[in-house]
């Protein structure tokens, strides 16, 4: 993610909610939830996919991983689309 | 009741681990209790300093076993709390290697089983091998002693995966070193938020507070140096706190977070927001 970018996204968001975020993903991937690797590959697989139909830059995606609750954690890929192919 | 033997452990160094078993060691053995504080972290000694009593060590874990010296004797006595605080110091001079597992455990049972005490409390070393697995070693429970900073959270987690070997299920969690002003403000991350994250209950919240730091310069437990004073201080409550809730795991929670009423009336609090608002 482009820095100009991640201040974007953290504006306005207190310092102690960027440290929740960043911990959250630090642990899911220490757990062995979900690593580094499977993130990765799961994003080319995506971006793979979505091509086919979009015009997509990878260099753009963000993901967001959040707990739902004590069971389930949401992860959710923003990907910017520049156009219909 | 069989005494409860408590592993003291964090993962990362420097986030109070050996100053809580201290002050929380202390506030039980007040309370009536018999209390043995093992000092785990062989090589580099520090329990003994931080209550006062590294001019009465005498002898340390190494001679017990070597059979140079029995149990009973290698005890040093906390005569603040006469017949309930006694400490069990380490070598300074060996390496944690040159302790073997078996007789580590035999040393922790015998202490519970003929002497009647009813707390072990083990200061684990930093870190995640050797010696942490020795203290961990003869433990049914542990405490995992963090501050609200990523890192410190993150290591106390990867700790709390390896307790599964040992079969440690009974955990809790104590936030140390806590800027309750700055979690209001939403600048550090809240005890409740930490304890959710790591999925372990939330034993007890210590403040951050110059008391504590005052306390080790001058070889004190925090409590005893609030009392001397006549003044109750917020790191004074949250480890007689954390320590009630050591005993009765339904006493209630102490959330300073929650109590926390901004300084703001007077002269003083006036020029606190005015320097920007950084009053604590």
């Amino acid at each position: 993610m482009a820095w100009w970018k991640s201040l974007w996204k953290n504006k306005g968001k207190k310092s102690a909610d960027i440290a929740k975020e960043r911990l959250h993903v630090m642990l899911l991937h220490q757990r062995g939830l979900l690593s580094k690797q499977d993130l990765e590959s799961m994003e080319k697989d995506l971006i793979e996919v979505l091509s086919k139909y979009l015009d997509i830059n990878p260099g753009e995606i963000e993901f967001e991983i959040k707990k739902v609750d004590e069971k389930y954690q949401a992860i959710s890929f923003i990907i910017p689309v520049t156009s219909k192919k | 009741m069989a005494g409860r033997i408590i592993v003291v452990t964090s993962g990362k160094g420097g986030v109070g681990k050996t100053t809580f078993t201290a002050n929380v060691g202390y506030a039980l053995a007040e309370k009536g209790y018999k209390v043995l504080l093992i000092d785990g972290d062989v090589g580099l000694r520090n329990l003994d300093v931080l209550l006062g009593l590294e001019r009465r060590v005498i002898y340390n874990i190494m001679d017990v076993i070597t059979g140079r010296t029995e149990l009973s004797k290698a005890l040093v006595k906390d005569k603040r709390v006469p017949g309930n605080l006694f400490l069990l110091p380490t070598s300074q001079t060996k390496f944690k290697e040159d302790i073997p597992e078996e007789a580590f455990v035999n040393i922790v049972r015998e202490a519970r089983d003929k002497m009647g005490f009813d707390f072990i409390l083990i200061d684990s070393p930093a870190g995640i091998e050797y010696g942490f697995r020795l203290a961990a070693k003869p433990a049914e429970e542990a405490i995992i002693v963090t501050i609200p900073e990523i890192t410190a959270i993150r290591d106390a987690d990867r700790v709390i995966g390896l307790l599964d070997n040992y079969g440690i299920e009974k955990r809790s969690l104590v936030v140390n070193r806590v800027d309750i002003a700055e979690v209001k403000e939403g600048n550090v991350l809240s005890p409740q938020d930490i304890s959710d994250e790591l999925s372990v209950k939330l034993l007890g919240i210590i403040p951050m507070d110059k008391i504590v730091t005052e306390a080790t310069n001058e070889g004190k437990p925090v409590i005893v140096l609030e009392k001397e004073r006549g003044k109750a201080t917020l790191a004074g409550k949250g480890f007689m706190s954390t320590a009630e809730r050591i005993i009765d795991e339904n006493a209630p929670l102490w959330d300073p977070v929650e109590e926390y009423v901004p300084s703001s009336g007077g002269i003083l609090g006036f020029f606190k927001n005015l320097l920007g608002g950084s009053g604590r």
